[in-house]
């Protein structure tokens, strides 16, 4: 029955962000400011409904939605979603990017449903705060990281004069810096977390996981990144096309494994 | 084409460049400490992790393997020494000027001549001083300045005092985690034993250890761990007898010897006994088998630990004097199903062993042995009294390991504090009838004049005749 409810307020949240999707293409394509709040009504209503399906699964399922590859789309979708919202808040000229954001969104939460929905109980390993902090710290790091890459894209836009938005390149640039900031830290932390997690499941803090080897890559591309933004003022469009092709590793090692079956112990996808 | 034409000509000056730099030491340490020379490091890396490690890794290669290869291989660890050196130089490099900024006061700058050095600065003349009311300090506040200051005709406002800190501790962290590397390749103890239930474990008698990992630059285990520990009981819980476990627990009595204590070490939650890290790492059958000869006589008894879980699965053990290799498969909980056995659950309820006697690779005898039951074959006769669980310990005493979480926790913490609590200034001072304003963030320049413009603005209005 909740498996019901969930999967039923999942299909609406899918509705309501596919039209919020549509109004952002509509602002942009009719050049119309009156399609913005309907945007952004619509995906906020989209993302309170998808609130209440995880919250429902979460019920359900006695932890929170953060395990295997059906809830960890769930999750990207949302958080996308969610970081999107407090730019139209807090950033009203950086609009336009929901165009790009409720897109990946939606196609993030259809993805998941080509895995396992069923509502599975956490095995003894995955049954500890370290793991939620872990996979919680690792959202955060991805919003952040998706935003940034999203800004990155604007960046480059607004250098080549594609796109008007009521910011300069340097504004959008520290913005995308902002947000570098948050996911590096919130990265970091994650690493550390899954580290002294790691150590009390196996008594190793670092086994060269193929899993733990994208985040190293990455973690060091992204301290790369940061050097070249906060040190070299003149290499910010290098930094932005760096911010744009290092989330790659990022779908590869969260959502990309779980299709190549290669052998990880970060594959949370039963075959019950 | 033009920039192909050029390429010499650039690869020649690099060289040039480069050839200086080595002849000089105060070049060369300056290079070496460089933000140019970071970046270097960093893509170097980067790209070994991607092209030496990963294809390996989506290849299957055992994680052990990957692991040699990143610390042992030369073409990685002079990567690290870079990376390290460069971290080292920019450390000792930044130091001083992190310690300066450190000891500012945060001392309310009064003079205007000053402040028109900063980067916003801004007038409000012909204005009504009065009505420089306490909420402008809450507004200051609500922009994320933590210390507001008013002294009648001086308003100063900062945060990030102690953001210096967060770089001299991110830095540091670099060298807390070599560091604990270093101390574990000499020190760490990693050893895997296999216990029975009922059975005591001796950590310093070695052959307690179904395996110990070579370790450190000797390729030697570090000192063996003195622990003793008596195995009571093994608790698997499975979901819907599927293999995949709620729970796993083990309780152990210690030391071995007077079972003064006990806990039960869950598989996520393990024991630090003496400094010693004690974790349940799986579980398995041991059945207990007595062998008799022809004349009755006793050729063998004990538990023998098989890798016969999950249910169905098969292992074997041989005895010395016996002709047969014995094959084992256990059926925990089991069940006839239309002249099948099968069995219904995980746990150890009702059990029946299925064992085949092999010699030159054919099966000579087949039989189902309840617990209790005889198998007889020329004479021999063979039972399995009992069968109880085993639990795998991993044993690992790592004094490095604490360092390396003390260096992640000083990147994480270095980073909160640089990047989250960054510095920021804010005065305002009143002098001639005219309202000075400054202030400069130390990143995000460009995005500051939007706040500094509004903290500006609300001002005005508050102030405005």
């Amino acid at each position: 029955m909740m498996v019901q409810i969930q999967f039923t307020l999942f299909v609406a949240a899918v509705v309501f962000y596919v039209l919020a999707w549509a109004a952002s293409l509509a602002r942009i394509i009719f050049k119309k400011e009156f399609f913005s709040p309907i945007a952004y009504t619509l995906a906020l209503v989209g993302l309170l409904i998808h609130t209440g399906s995880l919250i429902i699964r979460s019920i359900a399922i006695n932890h929170l939605p953060l395990f295997g590859t059906y809830e960890n789309s769930q999750v990207a979708g949302w958080v996308i979603v969610f970081f999107t919202l407090i730019i139209y808040r807090r950033y009203p000229h950086l609009r336009k990017l929901s165009v790009v954001t409720f897109l990946w969104s939606v196609l993030l939460v259809l993805w998941s449903l080509k895995f396992n929905r069923h509502l599975i109980p956490l095995t003894i390993s995955e049954q500890s705060l370290w793991v939620d902090f872990h996979v919680l710290f690792a959202w955060m790091a991805f919003g952040s990281f998706f935003t940034a890459w999203a800004l990155a894209l604007f960046y480059l836009m607004k250098k080549s004069n594609q796109i008007g938005i009521g910011l300069e390149p340097e504004e959008i640039s520290e913005l995308q810096l902002k947000f570098l900031f948050f996911g590096f830290i919130t990265y970091t932390i994650m690493i550390a977390l899954g580290s002294v997690y790691e150590y009390l499941l196996f008594g190793k803090w670092w086994q060269w996981d193929i899993v733990e080897t994208i985040s190293l890559i990455l973690w060091i591309l992204y301290g790369l990144i940061l050097h070249l933004k906060l040190f070299y003022k003149n290499k910010d469009k290098l930094a932005a096309w760096l911010t744009i092709f290092t989330p790659l590793g990022l779908f590869i090692s969260y959502l990309g494994l779980t299709s190549l079956k290669v052998l990880t112990f970060h594959n949370f996808d039963l075959g019950f | 084409m033009s920039r192909i034409i050029k390429l010499p000509e650039k690869l020649k000056e690099i060289w040039k460049r480069v050839f200086q730099t080595l002849r000089s030491p105060a070049k060369m340490y300056r290079f070496l400490g460089s933000r140019g020379f970071s970046i270097f490091t960093m893509s170097i890396l980067s790209a070994l992790f991607a092209v030496w490690l990963l294809p390996f890794q989506l290849y299957g290669v055992p994680s052990q393997v990957v692991q040699n290869i990143a610390s042992k291989e030369w073409l990685f660890r002079i990567p690290y020494l870079l990376f390290f050196i460069n971290a080292l130089i920019c450390l000792i490099q930044s130091l001083p000027v992190n310690i300066r900024k450190i000891s500012w006061t945060g001392k309310a700058v009064i003079e205007p001549e000053l402040l028109k050095k900063y980067p916003y600065y801004y007038t409000i003349e012909n204005c009504d001083i009065s009505k420089l009311s306490p909420k402008i300090r809450c507004f200051l506040r609500l922009k994320g300045y933590f210390r507001v200051k008013n002294s009648g005709s001086v308003i100063s406002a900062h945060r990030g005092k102690f953001s210096p800190i967060g770089n001299i501790l991110l830095h540091a962290s670099f060298f807390f985690i070599p560091l604990g590397i270093l101390i574990s390749a000499y020190t760490l103890f990693d050893g895997y034993a296999v216990v029975t239930e009922g059975q005591s474990f001796y950590s310093k008698d070695l052959s307690s250890y179904a395996r110990i990992a070579p370790q450190g630059v000797k390729n030697k285990p570090g000192r063996i761990p003195d622990i003793s520990f008596r195995l009571d009981n093994i608790k698997p819980v499975f979901w819907q007898d599927k293999l995949l476990f709620t729970d796993l627990s083990a309780d152990v009595a210690y030391p071995a010897k007077e079972a003064s204590s006990y806990k039960t070490i869950r598989l996520n939650a393990p024991m630090i006994y003496k400094g010693t890290f004690l974790a349940i790492r799986g579980f398995g059958y041991s059945p207990y088998f007595r062998l008799k000869n022809k004349e009755g006589k006793v050729m063998g008894e004990s538990f023998v630990t098989l890798r016969v879980f999950p249910p169905g699965a098969e292992d074997s053990f041989s005895l010395q004097d016996f002709p047969y290799r014995i094959e084992v498969s256990v059926f925990p909980d089991y069940i006839k199903k239309k002249g099948k056995i099968e069995s219904k659950s995980l746990n150890l309820n009702n059990p029946i062993y299925l064992i085949k006697l092999v010699k030159d690779k054919k099966v000579v005898h087949r039989q189902y042995l309840l617990p209790g039951n005889i198998l007889e074959h020329e004479g021999f006769t063979l039972m399995f009294p009992e069968i109880r669980y085993y639990g795998e310990f991993a044993v690992v005493k790592d004094t490095g390991v604490w360092v390396i979480f003390g260096g992640l926790l000083a990147a994480s913490l270095g980073l909160v504090i640089k990047f989250v609590f960054y510095r920021k200034e804010f005065y305002l001072v009143v002098a001639d009838d005219t309202i000075h304003i400054a202030g400069k963030s130390e990143y995000f320049r460009n995005l500051y004049r939007r706040e500094f413009d509004s903290l500006v603005r609300y001002i005005r209005q508050k102030v405005t005749k």
